[in-house]
């Protein structure tokens, strides 16, 4: 099997890194082996679940039998990267240790995110060292952050036409524009910002790389009914139950139907769209797997 | 004890600055809030200014900032007020402000157009690492000096954590560092591109510089390295400016005319950020004055448990009686989080928690309604 990569994002405090973990999950269960990327210098996912309570590094940790986790952060990328090119160890912390060098690869532009991009899609573009799992799941920036990720390799292939840089820079572009080898999941909430957020970044990664998105509308109400139970709920008696009940009542036949215009609008857009429902759940572990079971594959 | 509601006063912890940074990690609702204490501060009497980043469509046009006026770094009065003070807005495009930076700071028109040239400033500037953060203070600083404003309030761009913003000036400073500067400067400006790369690797004036400098060639090929030396070289001659403005950025944020402000969420990870937060800043010089936790549980939600006899005759408000009790208990248990952050800050700093307000802003009327949540007066 073709190794996949999967790229989650989303506007921030929409349950994006729970969408990403829930998928790498259900991937897992499918047989396969998964690594979860985190993004970044310090784990989320280390707070939240007790099994990672030693950490999670750049070396994958083991979350589950088939599912590892793991935390990217740029210059390690960019280190491995350029170890692979230079196997000379002293050269390359010569390399990261000058002072001038530090500075440059903390400040310049776009190569973190292309050295991110570059280990994503090392093991299909057959560059480094080997890279044994058949998904990757990478627990991605937000929405403004992503873009400038996505659009690392163009730019910098733009602004550097030739050499070993541009040339990575068309590779690692190509891959992530194929749909058969990577998937970018937009997760959103019912809320109008979140889902114009959503539209504007699918329109974006279309421009940008050709391919449809796939959003993920999390936390709807959690309530399996039919149209015949809501319209039951609408004719009540206004007079059942504690007054409480009756504006939660009165909120949700007017939030239900918003909820189905924003499902409405992501699907209108061309891109494949899924609702997840609000499980009011507080434990973490417990959260993803109920996620896990209701996502569709992507 | 901390000031655990909003009964007590939000102004009196930041109205006697005279600039207040929001900070806080993406989704948060930040720079809503951000707009809503200047509404709180121009109703007090103040000339107050918000600079914010790329706000969402609503919010933009409830300031003002949607029509085509707004655009560059024009300064909005923003419509409909009715204000003892006034509320003025603007929108911080990075890429102009650098344009603007290079322009009025570079000793020559010659040296701002060269810069401007460089693909590499082109193309990546707007993202470089830093450079929003970079931008969004130096725009801070001249609206300070500006002296037109009795208040300017920031809003921070996006960033993964809060802390982010904090540490990511000091990568863009450390890029016009006379180190690095010099280490890709050409002697001779008149000398071609490669002819400079190659004087510049005769140049070793750093130990392991060469061989540095030979893998960067390598790994991302030689016209790379002659863009970067250029890049490099133009921004040398801002080098001063720029290490002028941080020394001057510094002096404003860690001074008394400065308070931070965090908004953060409350789940559990965005509350062990703004312990971090919070430490970093003490560590830092800074003054953090306050704390909102926003969307703390909705506003409609009441964690009185409900009597529920008798019970409701058909089974969908059986259901929702069942979902509304569900979610009681769902706050209920974010309460103690909220305990356990309570105790970490030891009543050092005043923090606020604000409900989630139903239904998105709508125009100035609606962030209004909000500001009068954050100053104490119950919703109506």
């Amino acid at each position: 099997m073709q190794q996949k990569i999967i790229l989650v994002t989303g506007k921030g405090g929409v349950g994006k890194s729970s969408v990403a973990a829930a998928l790498a999950l259900k991937e897992a269960r499918k047989g396969r082996r998964v690594l979860l990327v985190e993004l970044g210098e310090r784990s989320y996912f280390a707070d939240l679940l007790s099994q990672l309570q030693e950490g999670v590094t750049y070396e994958p940790q083991s979350l589950t039998p088939q599912l590892d986790v793991a935390l990217w952060d740029g210059e390690t990328c960019l280190r491995e990267y350029l170890f692979h090119y230079i196997p000379l160890k002293k050269v390359v912390n010569l390399f990261f240790e000058n002072p001038v060098m530090k500075s440059l690869v903390r400040a310049a532009p776009a190569l973190k995110e292309l050295a991110i991009l570059g280990k994503a899609t090392s093991g299909l573009r057959k560059v480094g060292p080997a890279f044994e799992y058949e998904v990757i799941v990478i627990d991605a920036y937000a929405t403004g952050h992503f873009r400038a990720l996505i659009q690392a390799p163009r730019g910098m292939a733009e602004a550097i036409g030739f050499g070993p840089m541009g040339e990575q820079s068309r590779s690692i572009e190509k891959w992530i524009s194929n749909p058969a080898t990577c998937r970018i999941v937009v997760v959103a909430l019912p809320e109008e910002l979140p889902v114009v957020e959503a539209l504007e970044l699918g329109q974006g990664v279309k421009d940008q790389l050709g391919q449809q998105v796939h959003f993920v509308l999390n936390k709807v109400w959690p309530l399996s009914w039919s149209a015949a139970d809501w319209e039951e709920l609408q004719t009540s008696s206004d007079k059942e139950g504690p007054t409480e009940l009756r504006a939660f009542r009165d909120l949700l036949l007017e939030s239900w139907p918003q909820q189905q215009s924003y499902l409405a609008q992501l699907r209108e857009s061309g891109a494949s769209c899924q609702s997840l429902p609000w499980f009011l759940e507080p434990s973490s572990w417990a959260l993803m797997q109920q996620l896990s079971e209701q996502l569709e594959e992507v | 004890m901390g000031v655990s509601s909003s009964q007590a006063s939000l102004l009196e912890a930041l109205g006697h600055h005279q600039v207040v940074v929001c900070a806080g990690s993406g989704g948060v609702g930040k720079t809503t809030l951000a707009c809503c204490l200047g509404i709180l501060l121009a109703q007090q009497g103040k000339k107050v200014l918000v600079l914010t980043i790329d706000p969402a469509r609503r919010l933009a046009s409830a300031l003002g900032l949607a029509s085509d006026s707004a655009i560059g770094l024009a300064e909005v009065k923003v419509p409909g007020q009715n204000y003892a003070g006034e509320l003025y807005a603007s929108m911080i495009d990075p890429q102009l402000v650098f344009d603007d930076f290079v322009q009025r700071r570079a000793p020559s028109p010659e040296a701002a157009e060269r810069l401007m040239k460089n693909s590499l400033y082109r193309q990546l500037v707007g993202q470089l690492s830093g450079s929003q953060e970079f931008t969004s203070l130096e725009r801070l600083l001249s609206a300070v000096e500006s002296n037109r404003y009795d208040v300017v309030i920031l809003d921070t761009p996006p960033t993964q954590h809060a802390v982010d913003f904090l540490r990511a000036p000091e990568r863009i400073f450390a890029l016009f560092q006379e180190s690095v500067t010099k280490w890709f400067a050409r002697r001779d400006p008149r000398a071609s591109p490669s002819g400079g790369v190659k004087k510049l690797l005769n140049q070793v004036v750093q130990r392991g510089t060469h061989t540095a400098l030979k893998a960067l060639e390598k790994i991302t090929g030689s016209a790379f390295v002659v863009e970067l030396g250029d890049f490099f070289e133009s921004m040398a001659a801002l080098q001063s400016q720029v290490s002028g403005r941080s020394i001057e950025v510094h002096r404003l944020l860690t001074s008394e005319r400065t308070g931070f402000l965090l908004v953060t969420g409350f789940d559990h990870s965005k509350l062990v950020e703004a312990k971090d937060f919070y430490g970093e800043l003490k560590r830092g010089g800074y003054s953090l004055s306050g704390i909102i936790v926003n969307r703390s549980q909705p506003s409609w939600l009441s964690l009185q448990s409900l009597d529920p006899s008798p019970l409701p005759s058909t089974p969908q408000m059986r259901d929702l009686l069942d979902l509304y009790q569900k979610l009681q208990r769902y706050y209920v248990l974010r309460q103690d989080v909220y305990g356990e952050f309570q105790a970490h800050l030891r009543g050092e700093v005043p923090y606020w928690l604000l409900p989630e307000i139903k239904g998105p802003v709508q125009g100035l009327e609606g962030l209004e309604q909000i500001s009068r949540v954050m100053s104490g007066e119950r919703q109506k």
